[in-house]
């Protein structure tokens, strides 16, 4: 039921989306011009990969607690989901980046935070492959899942003081200030719920299908 | 809490115990770093090699000779079968604390034998040395607690040795970033002080990954 | 191509069109495996 109204939502907001990004005049802005509608679709993915990263950590930590094989599924499909977002996001950015910078990829520190969340989301799916036993794959991978998180922190601290940034200030930026055309703001608020509620259904058809697949499995045997 | 102590003390013990009857890991890690400061120096030919890029072939060097041993502690145990014996006599945490020492002393050794291999065939200048090691330990002890969570995880999968540097890069990605970022710096000559926000940083780093890993361990450890 | 590329070079919102089509084509085919795979284990199911 749920997974019904969450498609609706999703396909509402995002068709809305869709035109008024394209419709809605937007202030100028020196040196990116029209291209800073792209903020309505780049922005939403990468938001995405995160806090897809983020509730595989939760289940996984779900998992270690109560061994509930439904966490296990919960876990990668989060994962799975931030792992194909985290690749829209790489490759719409590497697009825009083409047109603004001169380059698809020049290790600005934003591309290569999502360089590493990529290797990460990677390494997750090798070490689950190559692990035959199910409870030891959703213990070792859940183990994996909790010590990655935990060292993406220390990236936000280490990378600017390394490397300078061209990437456009974010959503909420150093002063702590959003500085943002209002309707502007409106428009992107709407596409990050719209985007979140695709997420969310994408998430839930994703597990019920995985579950599926685990009680004909349990059944065969 | 006593009995950990006491625990981590003899697994230790018995760690180098097994490592002094064959030097197997030893050995390997010095030839290891043997033939990469040879390649590197074969590959560069009759060219000076700049003293910024020396930096950067030094934790390359030190990544991939630990990568290419440190797993050994944990999976001799799963090959020879003794991890049963090992869960029956030990307390958990001990287990992962005792093979850590072990495996810091090893790549302490190693290290530094690395550093004077650097020192001596390829010329590399370290202006602020006393800074150059602060960052040389903090930088091995962070890469070594990583290591040996990860050798765990990686003693109960099946292709042990490819998984172990996909597994352990994504996780060291920020440690060495800034490792190499803070020594490159010393050995160009910057004083200790004004890099008291690297310390701090790499610092913080080592004690959260620290706690996770004692924390995770006994999952791990489980079965 | 090259024609293609100086294209988008002077028309900035078409490389927001061409973004926006690549995320739509990236959720329809995951979406669509998702769906491929849950029938497929439907009808093993009913089986």
């Amino acid at each position: 039921m749920t997974i019904k109204i969450f498609k609706y939502i999703a396909v509402v907001l995002v068709t809305v989306v869709i035109f008024l990004s394209f419709l809605v005049p937007i202030p100028y802005i020196p040196a990116l011009g029209d291209k800073a509608r792209v903020l309505y679709y780049h922005v939403p993915m990468s938001w995405i990969s995160v806090v897809a990263f983020f509730m595989s950590m939760v289940y996984a930590i779900k998992y270690l607690k109560t061994r509930d094989p439904q966490y296990d599924v919960k876990q990668f499909s989060a994962a799975e989901l931030g792992f194909i977002f985290c690749i829209l996001a790489t490759a719409t950015g590497s697009l825009w980046a083409k047109f603004n910078w001169g380059s698809f990829w020049n290790w600005d520190p934003r591309q290569t935070s999502i360089f590493i969340l990529l290797l990460i989301y990677g390494a997750y799916f090798v070490l689950r492959a190559s692990i035959d036993n199910y409870e030891q794959r959703a213990r070792l991978s859940s183990v994996y899942a909790i010590l990655a998180f935990v060292t993406v922190p220390f990236f936000v601290f280490i990378m600017p003081r390394v490397v300078d940034t061209l990437h456009p200030d974010p959503i909420v930026n150093s002063r702590g200030k959003i500085d943002m055309d209002p309707k502007m703001l409106y428009i992107f608020l709407t596409s990050m719920v719209g985007f979140t509620f695709l997420f969310l259904y994408m998430f839930q058809l994703k597990v019920k299908t995985e579950i599926l697949n685990l009680k004909i499995k349990n059944n065969l045997n | 809490m006593n009995d950990f102590f006491q625990n981590t003390v003899e697994i230790f013990k018995k760690e180098l115990k097994s490592e002094f009857r064959t030097k197997y890991v030893l050995n390997s890690l010095l030839m290891f770093v043997l033939i990469c400061v040879s390649v590197i120096r074969f590959a560069a030919g009759d060219e000076k090699i700049d003293n910024e890029i020396l930096t950067g072939l030094f934790w390359v060097t030190i990544f991939f000779a630990s990568v290419s041993s440190l797993a050994r502690t944990f999976i001799k145990e799963q090959d020879k079968e003794t991890s049963i014996a090992l869960k029956l006599t030990s307390v958990v945490d001990s287990v992962y604390s005792g093979k850590l020492i072990f495996n810091l002393i090893l790549s302490y050794v190693t290290g530094l034998i690395s550093l004077i291999l650097f020192v001596l065939i390829m010329n590399y200048e370290i202006k602020n040395f006393s800074g150059f090691m602060l960052f040389f330990f903090l930088g091995n002890t962070g890469l070594v607690i990583i290591l040996t969570s990860i050798a765990s995880i990686v003693s109960k999968a099946n292709n042990k040795g490819t998984l172990y540097p996909v597994l352990a890069f994504p996780v060291l990605i920020p440690l060495l970033v800034s490792i190499i970022h803070a020594t490159k710096l010393t050995a160009e000559g910057a004083e200790t002080f004004s890099l008291y926000e690297e310390v701090i940083i790499i610092l913080c780093y080592i004690i959260v990954v620290l706690t996770a890993s004692l924390m995770l361990f006994k999952f791990i450890w489980e079965d | 191509m090259n024609s293609l590329y100086a294209f988008l070079e002077t028309n900035d919102l078409y490389v927001v069109l061409l973004i926006t089509l690549i995320i739509w084509i990236g959720i329809v085919l995951y979406l669509n495996r998702i769906e491929k795979k849950l029938k497929d284990l439907e009808k093993k199911g009913s089986n």
